[in-house]
């Protein structure tokens, strides 16, 4: 089963209240993050989650958008409607936990209720590489989540 | 005593008769002691020894009638070995005339039993003498393995180490010489194309035609390039003195895997031919454009940088690390003068039309850095080049020595046009033995051991009286065995009746026509096809389902930029093929994609106004294909601009590259959008559209969607 077809297409705000819910609940978090690992154990060979790994991954996938620095200032950065996050802004993202990263990441902006400018990754780079690329956005923010929320 | 005529009569009759007996004797132990007949008494002997011991295993089996056919058959066989008598085995070859003998001695050719016997019993190695390939009833030993097919002594057949038989055995590889003749693999095939069941003839070909032998040697079928070396006319413009004299005395000095041999010529005449090539033209005075970035640490990185960027390493090294196909750059200052590199790289058909080095397409700061950044590349201390005054008699021996040691084989200069050096290889596998001179060497004089040692040490048959010209290729033992299996394969066979002849590949089909293009523009040097190739530019093994065919004709005469600068900073440089050339390659794409070609149709989109509603709103909002994708650079640039893509793409192929983009590309910068049947199918339709939309049209239809993207953008904001 693919990741996308896990999801249902409920509207924005219900999304949001959902991801709430969700992320209120660790124990579903914790099932979630095993069926997708499972899907992308099918998809490509394990690799190992590294920081170096994430650096590497962000390099390449996300610095059109968020720029080489990731202060969201990539050179595709000024054709989007919407401005990409600033992922050296400490504030922002502290206020996002791991889990919420990886969603976004994963499914795209619309599943945690942000635009979809920003596309989901999780079938083309799987799961070792989201978690790679957190660790990585960890280094660039140079903070930790404040709060699970 | 005093014998009487009764007497002397018995006597006589009595002598005569014993002497006819012991004739009528003799003449039967020499008739029943010919080696053949003793060879296949030995080959019946382990025939039963062989079948016995079947027998005894196939008693053992379990019950069954597999066993009692087993049984049968093997006790038949025992019984017919029995009964053999001595006879000599022949084939009558009726289109060659000839009768075949070999299989009186070498019984078990056929025999699958006797691959591990000793010979001459071994059964055939591989998988040739096959009824789809060829049977002992049609093409004996003899066509493949020459020799004397009706001798029946190991001598008189195989002829191998006397040299007065006039075609010697080819055992082992050297049979592979054989293949062409009815598997013609001449100049109509690429130089590095492979017979898959003769690699030594193969790789003999391939160093053969690379090496350029071709250009001293005429071969009938072969074509030598128009010009292996570059052009020397013009050579005072671009080196030196230091440089040239150092690069005739040891050319793998400076280029390890060059192609250019080693004429061993003393430092005098290598002197003189220096002073001759840099006679023939001026040095270029030096000029700002090309210096502008000498020196400057700035453009050096830059220059450094854009050497990979462009995509040079596909063909060049500069970690001495020679590929071989373009030179290795490592040490090019010492050879080079900025003003050359400048106008080299600007446009390489101008000094050399032949060149197969592209035309980059790069503006004059970006050469500039690239100048900078090879100016650089020299070992130890820089060298002062200099010029030296012209000496008329120096440069007169030069001229000389140009026109007699063979610089022409290779080189276009000045005035000599290029000329055969050498005596011609038609025929030279099967030169007889006593129109070889051999010296003072004390090798066994056959033919095959002559050209072994003539391409490993072409001077080892010198002697004061018959001096040779040619130069030392350095090839190694292994080299110098396949190219001995390819001469020998350069044999006159006007016998081959037509129907023995089978290409393996059909001359100037797609399959055959493309890959010499292929391997002449060493396109593998940056693209991948199937698992060879480099990284530098696209794989092409799926680009004729991919790409419209009229579009990549066009493309290939005349490349540009597809991807944008920042995603993918290499660019394909323009190589100038011609229409016929790039529809050949476009042919050779479709062939190994296994589509049809020339007929493409680009399907008729039908859109009904509600799946194109859907389809718009899939496009900007659902997966927001403009973040990334223009429209006549309306939009994101990530990926390529999309407002010609129908004509550039295949409908089929970008629905099915919607579908999963890392199947096709691995590490592409496109998301997995996991787009359900549906999406794809209105998706596609509309994108193969987009060459249509008028721009006032686009405009507008964005405009909405983008309104609606910020509205929803400002009310989850609100709700955050």
């Amino acid at each position: 089963m693919t990741i996308r077809a896990k999801m249902k297409s409920p509207g924005l705000l219900f999304m949001a209240t959902l991801m709430c819910l969700f992320l209120a609940l660790p124990v579903y978090g914790e099932e979630k993050k095993e069926a997708a690992a499972v899907a992308a154990e099918e998809a490509a060979p394990k690799l190992e989650v590294s920081l170096e790994l994430g650096r590497v991954t962000y390099q390449h996938y996300c610095t059109p958008c968020h720029g080489v620095k990731g202060d969201g200032n990539g050179f595709n950065a000024p054709h989007l409607l919407v401005k990409p996050a600033n992922h050296t802004d400490s504030k922002f993202m502290s206020e996002r936990n791991d889990t919420k990263l990886f969603d976004t990441i994963n499914l795209g902006g619309v599943e945690v209720a942000k635009s979809t400018l920003m596309p989901p990754w999780g079938a083309a780079l799987g799961d070792e590489k989201i978690k790679s690329l957190i660790l990585y956005l960890r280094e660039l923010c140079k903070c930790q989540a404040t709060k699970n929320w | 005593m005093k014998l009487s005529f009764q007497d002397t009569k018995l006597l006589l009759i009595c002598s005569g008769a014993l002497l006819f007996i012991t004739a009528v004797m003799f003449l039967i132990e020499f008739e029943t002691d010919r080696p053949w007949k003793g060879i296949q008494r030995d080959f019946v002997n382990l025939d039963q020894e062989l079948t016995k011991k079947a027998l005894a295993e196939a008693k053992s089996m379990a019950d069954g009638t597999a066993k009692d056919e087993l049984t049968a058959i093997l006790i038949k066989r025992i019984e017919t070995l029995d009964a053999a008598r001595p006879a000599i085995k022949q084939t009558w070859l009726t289109h060659f005339d000839t009768a075949d003998r070999c299989m009186t001695c070498h019984l078990g050719i056929e025999l699958p039993r006797f691959a591990d016997a000793e010979q001459p019993f071994t059964s055939h190695p591989g998988d040739h003498i096959k009824p789809d390939r060829h049977t002992i009833d049609t093409f004996g030993c003899v066509i493949c393995h020459e020799g004397q097919p009706v001798g029946l002594t190991v001598e008189e057949a195989h002829g191998q180490n006397h040299h007065n038989w006039m075609s010697p055995l080819l055992a082992g590889k050297r049979a592979e010489s054989s293949c062409e003749a009815c598997h013609p693999m001449r100049s109509n095939v690429a130089k590095d194309a492979v017979m898959k069941d003769a690699p030594s003839f193969s790789k003999g070909r391939t160093l053969y035609l690379k090496s350029n032998c071709l250009g001293c040697h005429v071969a009938q079928g072969y074509k030598r390039d128009a010009g292996i070396g570059p052009t020397l006319t013009k050579i005072a413009t671009k080196s030196n003195t230091e440089w040239i004299t150092a690069w005739i005395k040891n050319p793998k000095a400076y280029l390890a895997k060059t192609a250019m041999p080693d004429f061993e010529l003393e430092p005098g005449k290598i002197k003189a031919i220096s002073a001759y090539l840099l006679s023939l033209a001026k040095p270029d005075t030096p000029d700002s454009t090309a210096r502008a970035g000498l020196d400057d640490t700035n453009a050096v990185a830059r220059g450094k940088e854009k050497l990979t960027d462009l995509g040079c390493l596909g063909c060049h090294a500069v970690d001495g690390k020679d590929e071989g196909f373009g030179p290795d750059l490592s040490r090019v200052a010492e050879k080079a003068t900025p003003e050359w590199l400048y106008a080299w790289i600007s446009d390489p058909a101008k000094y050399w039309p032949e060149t197969n080095m592209p035309n980059l397409r790069v503006p004059g700061n970006d050469i500039q850095d690239l100048v900078a950044y090879l100016s650089t590349l020299k070992k130890g201390e820089a060298v002062v080049a200099s010029q030296p005054a012209p000496d008329s008699a120096l440069i007169a021996q030069g001229f000389d020595l140009v026109r007699d040691t063979g610089c022409t084989g290779c080189h276009n200069i000045a005035t000599f046009a290029l000329g055969y050096n050498a005596p011609p290889h038609d025929g030279i596998g099967q030169k007889r033995v006593d129109e070889l001179v051999f010296g003072d060497t004390k090798i066994d004089q056959t033919l095959a051991d002559w050209l072994q040692l003539k391409v490993k040490d072409p001077r080892a048959f010198n002697t004061v009286e018959i001096p040779t010209l040619m130069p030392k290729f350095g090839f190694s033992d292994e080299e110098s065995e396949d190219l001995l299996t390819f001469l020998l394969s350069i044999r006159k066979r006007e016998n081959i009746p037509a129907d023995y002849v089978k290409p393996l590949a059909v001359p100037g089909s797609p399959a055959v026509a493309g890959a010499m293009l292929i391997e002449e523009n060493n396109c593998l040097g940056c693209h991948k096809i199937g698992d060879k190739g480099g990284t530098v530019g696209p794989d092409l093994s799926f680009q004729g389902e991919r790409i419209n065919p009229e579009w990549m004709t066009n493309f290939l005469m005349s490349p540009r930029k597809i991807r944008p600068i920042n995603i993918e900073p290499t660019r394909m440089p323009t190589f100038g093929f011609s229409e016929e050339e790039a529809r050949q390659l476009t042919a050779y794409f479709a062939d190994i994609s296994k589509v049809s070609y020339p007929y493409y149709q680009p399907k008729q989109v039908n859109l009904s106004s509600e799946d194109m509603e859907k389809a718009w709103k899939i496009y900007f909002q659902t997966f927001s294909c403009q973040s990334c994708h223009a429209w006549n650079a309306r939009g994101g640039i990530v990926g390529p601009d999309q407002s010609d893509l129908a004509k550039r793409l295949r409908g089929e192929w970008v629905r099915k590259y919607l579908e999963n983009p890392q199947k096709f590309i691995a590490d592409v910068q496109m998301p997995n959008f996991e787009m359900y049947p549906d999406e794809l199918e209105v998706l596609t339709k509309l994108i193969m559209t987009f060459n249509e939309i008028p721009a006032p049209v686009w405009d507008a239809i964005k405009k909405r969607w983008d309104d609606e993207l910020l509205a929803k953008q400002a009310a989850s904001m609100g709700a955050e």
